[in-house]
C-alpha cells in the first residue's frame, strides 16, 4: 500500500514537471512595435507613429525573430506597416550596444521621406527591445536615405514640435 | 418646454458664433502662414547649395517672416536648419506630421487654440527644377490674436449666459402670470357653474386673457338675464295657470257645500267651463310659444299679405260685430314677403283679435297695407283705450298685462303679443307700437318685400 502511494506521488510529480516544461517552451512576451498611423490626414498634435503591443511567441533573446514578425506587419486596422510588402530581414546582430540590421532591397522603392519614416519605426521598435543604444540600418545591395547605411540613436528623431510660448520668450 | 427650446437655441447660437469666428481667424491665418512658407521655400530653392549656413542666411533675409520657429529639412526630413535648435549640432530627423505631409508634395496648415494660446503651423515642399529637395516648416504663437479670440469667445459666452438667464426669468414670470390668470378663469367658471350669475371676472391687462375674461363676463350677463326671464316666466306661468284652477276649485266647492237652486248651479258650472276654456287657451298658446322656440327649420314661402288679412277679417268679423267694432281694410299696395305662412296668419289674427278685444263700443279697427322703400308695411290701428307709456316696453313680455282685471275678464292669456314678437323676429321683420291713452293703439309691422329679398340674394 505504501509502495503504491509512493509510486502515485512520483507519477504526479513527474506529470507536473513535464507540464511546466511544456509551458516554458510556449512562453510568450509582450513587445512594442511601431508602425504608421492608418490615417489619410495627420493631426498636428499627435505623432505619425502608432504603438502596437503584440504578444508573441519567441525564444529568449531571439530578436531577429521578433523583427521578422514586426516586418510581417500589424494585426490591427488602426496602423499600417511603413515597409513595402515582401520586405525581409537579411541580417540582424547586436555588437556591444549597437544593433546592425540589413533589410532586403524592397525598401529602396519607397520615397525618401517614407524611407526615413520606415527607419524611424524600425529603430524605435529595436530601442524598445532594450538591447541596443543605437541602430545601424543597411539595405542589401542598395542605399538607404541616400547613404550606404544610416545610424540612429534615441535622440535622432523629433516626432512633435514641443516648443512652448515660454521657449519663444527665452 | 419653451425654456428648454430657448436654452438649446441660445446654446446653438453660442457654439455657431464661436465656430464661425474661429473659422474666420483660421482662414485668415492659413493664407498668411502658407504665403510665408511659400516665400521662404522660393528663397531656399534659389540657393546654390542647401546647408545650415545658406539656409540661415536665406531665412535671415526675410525680416518680416516674424514667426516663432523655422525648420528647413532635406527630402529625407533631416533637419538642415532649425531656428529653435541652432545651438545643437546633432543631426535630427524631423518626423512632424506637417513635415511628412509637405515632403509628400502638399502644402499643409494646422491651427490650434488652446488655453488662450493660438498656435499655427504650416509646411510647404521645396522644389528645384521639379525635384523635391526638402521642405520649410514654420510655427507661430500669436498672443495678440489669441487674446483677441479669447476675448471674443468670452464675450459671446457672457452675452449668451445673460440672454439665457433673462429668457428663463422672463419665461418663468410670464408663465406664472399666465397660469395665475388661467386659474382665476377656472375658478370663475366653477363659481358660475354653482349658480352665482352675479360673479364678475376681472383680470386686468391688455392681453388675450383679459379679452377672454370680458367675453366671459358678457356671456355670464346674458346667462343672468336669461335665467331671470326663465325664472319670471315659470313664476308667471304658475300664477296664471293657478288662477283659473283656483276659480274652478272655489266654484266646485261652492256647489258641493251650499244648497242652491238649479239656475245658480248651472251658472256656476258655466263659469267652471269658462275657466277650463281659459286654461285650454293658455296651454295652447304656451305650446305655440314653445314651438316657436324649438322649430327653426321650416319652409319659407313667398306669400302675398292681402289674402291672409282677408282670411283673418273673415274669421273675426262675427266677433267684431259682437263687440260693435267696425273692421276697415285699407290696401294701398299689397306686397309679397318671404315667410312662414302660418306665422303671417297668427301675427295678423293676434293683433286683430287684440284690436277688437280692447276697443271701445262703436270703435274701428283699420288694417292698412302699404310699402316703404323695400319693406311691406302692415298697420293695425284701433280706437281703443290705449296703452300707458310705461307699459309699452313690456307688452311683448310673456304674461304681461296692462290691465290685468280687464284682460282676464276678456279671456286674455298675456301671451298673444309675445307670440307676435317672436314670430316677427323669426321672419326677419320689425314691430313698432304707437299708442295714446283714450285714442287708441297702432301696431306697425315691416317685412322685407320678397322681390327686394331676391335682388339682395
Amino acid at each position: 500500500m505504501r509502495k503504491l502511494l509512493c509510486i502515485t506521488l512520483l507519477l504526479i510529480t513527474i506529470f507536473v514537471c513535464c507540464g511546466c516544461t511544456k509551458q516554458d517552451s510556449a512562453n510568450t512576451v509582450n513587445v512594442c512595435f511601431y508602425y504608421l498611423k492608418n490615417e489619410t490626414e495627420f493631426a498636428s498634435d499627435t505623432p505619425v507613429l502608432a504603438k502596437a503591443v503584440r504578444n508573441i511567441k519567441a525564444q529568449d533573446g531571439d530578436h531577429a525573430e521578433i523583427i521578422r514578425i514586426y516586418l510581417n506587419g500589424p494585426t490591427t486596422y488602426d496602423c499600417i506597416s511603413p515597409f513595402p510588402g515582401g520586405t525581409e530581414l537579411v541580417d540582424f546582430h547586436v555588437d556591444d550596444t549597437r544593433a546592425y540590421i540589413v533589410l532586403s532591397p524592397h525598401v529602396s522603392t519607397l520615397t525618401p521621406v517614407k524611407q526615413t519614416v520606415a527607419c524611424a519605426c524600425l529603430a524605435k521598435t529595436v530601442f524598445e527591445l532594450k538591447q541596443a543604444e543605437s541602430v545601424q540600418i543597411k539595405i542589401d545591395n542598395g542605399l538607404i536615405c541616400g547613404k550606404e547605411s544610416i545610424s540612429f540613436h534615441a535622440d535622432s528623431f523629433a516626432f512633435l514640435d514641443s516648443m512652448t510660448p515660454d521657449d519663444v520668450a527665452k | 418646454m419653451y425654456v428648454l427650446i430657448t436654452f438649446f437655441a441660445l446654446l446653438f447660437l453660442n457654439i455657431y458664433s464661436s465656430k464661425i469666428s474661429q473659422e474666420l481667424f483660421q482662414n485668415s491665418k492659413k493664407s498668411s502662414m502658407i504665403e510665408k512658407c511659400k516665400l521662404a521655400a522660393a528663397a531656399i530653392a534659389d540657393l546654390e547649395a542647401l546647408n545650415a549656413e545658406t539656409a540661415e542666411g536665406a531665412v535671415a533675409s526675410f525680416e518680416d517672416l516674424n514667426v516663432s520657429r523655422v525648420v528647413i529639412t532635406d527630402a529625407y526630413s533631416l533637419s538642415i536648419y532649425d531656428s529653435f535648435r541652432r545651438s545643437t549640432t546633432t543631426d535630427q530627423y524631423v518626423i512632424y506630421p506637417e513635415v511628412i505631409t509637405a515632403l509628400e508634395g502638399n502644402d499643409v496648415f494646422y491651427w490650434r487654440f488652446h488655453g488662450g494660446v493660438m498656435r499655427s503651423t504650416a509646411a510647404t515642399p521645396v522644389y528645384v527644377e521639379g525635384v523635391l529637395i526638402g521642405c520649410v516648416y514654420i510655427m507661430e504663437f500669436d498672443p495678440i490674436q489669441g487674446a483677441l479670440f479669447s476675448t471674443l469667445q468670452n464675450n459671446i459666452f457672457t452675452i449668451t449666459l445673460i440672454l439665457e438667464v433673462t429668457v428663463i426669468l422672463f419665461s418663468f414670470a410670464f408663465s406664472s402670470g399666465y397660469t395665475h390668470k388661467l386659474r382665476r378663469i377656472m375658478s370663475s367658471i366653477r363659481t358660475v357653474r354653482e349658480g352665482d350669475y352675479s360673479h364678475k371676472l376681472s383680470l386686468g391687462g391688455r392681453d388675450e386673457l383679459n379679452a377672454l375674461s370680458n367675453e366671459f363676463n358678457d356671456l355670464i350677463s346674458k346667462l343672468q338675464i336669461s335665467e331671470m326671464k326663465r325664472s319670471r316666466f315659470v313664476s308667471d306661468a304658475s300664477h296664471e295657470l293657478n288662477t283659473p284652477l283656483a276659480s274652478i276649485k272655489l266654484l266646485s266647492d261652492s256647489i258641493l257645500q251650499n244648497e242652491m237652486d238649479v239656475d245658480t248651479i248651472r251658472e256656476f258650472v258655466a263659469d267652471i267651463g269658462n275657466e277650463a276654456d281659459r286654461l285650454n287657451r293658455m296651454s295652447q298658446k304656451l305650446l305655440t310659444l314653445s314651438k316657436i322656440d324649438d322649430q327653426h327649420e321650416q319652409e319659407y314661402k313667398q306669400i302675398p299679405i292681402a289674402p291672409t288679412v282677408d282670411r283673418v277679417v273673415r274669421l273675426l268679423q262675427y266677433h267684431a260685430q259682437e263687440k260693435d267694432v267696425i273692421l276697415i281694410k285699407d290696401y294701398k299696395t299689397d306686397s309679397s314677403v318671404y315667410m312662414l305662412e302660418d306665422d303671417m296668419f297668427q301675427i295678423l289674427f293676434n293683433l286683430v283679435e287684440n284690436g277688437i278685444k280692447y276697443n271701445v263700443k262703436g270703435g274701428t279697427l283699420t288694417i292698412a297695407l302699404s310699402r316703404c322703400d323695400d319693406s311691406a308695411v302692415i298697420s293695425i290701428a284701433d280706437t281703443g283705450v290705449g296703452i300707458p307709456p310705461e307699459s309699452i316696453d313690456h307688452i311683448f313680455e310673456r304674461f304681461y298685462r296692462v290691465d290685468k282685471a280687464r284682460s282676464r275678464s276678456s279671456g286674455g292669456s298675456g301671451l298673444g303679443l309675445s307670440i307676435v314678437r317672436n314670430m316677427v323676429d323669426r321672419n326677419g321683420g320689425t314691430i313698432h307700437v304707437d299708442s295714446t291713452i283714450g285714442k287708441g293703439t297702432t301696431f306697425t309691422i315691416c317685412f322685407p318685400i320678397a322681390a327686394a329679398q331676391e335682388d339682395n340674394r
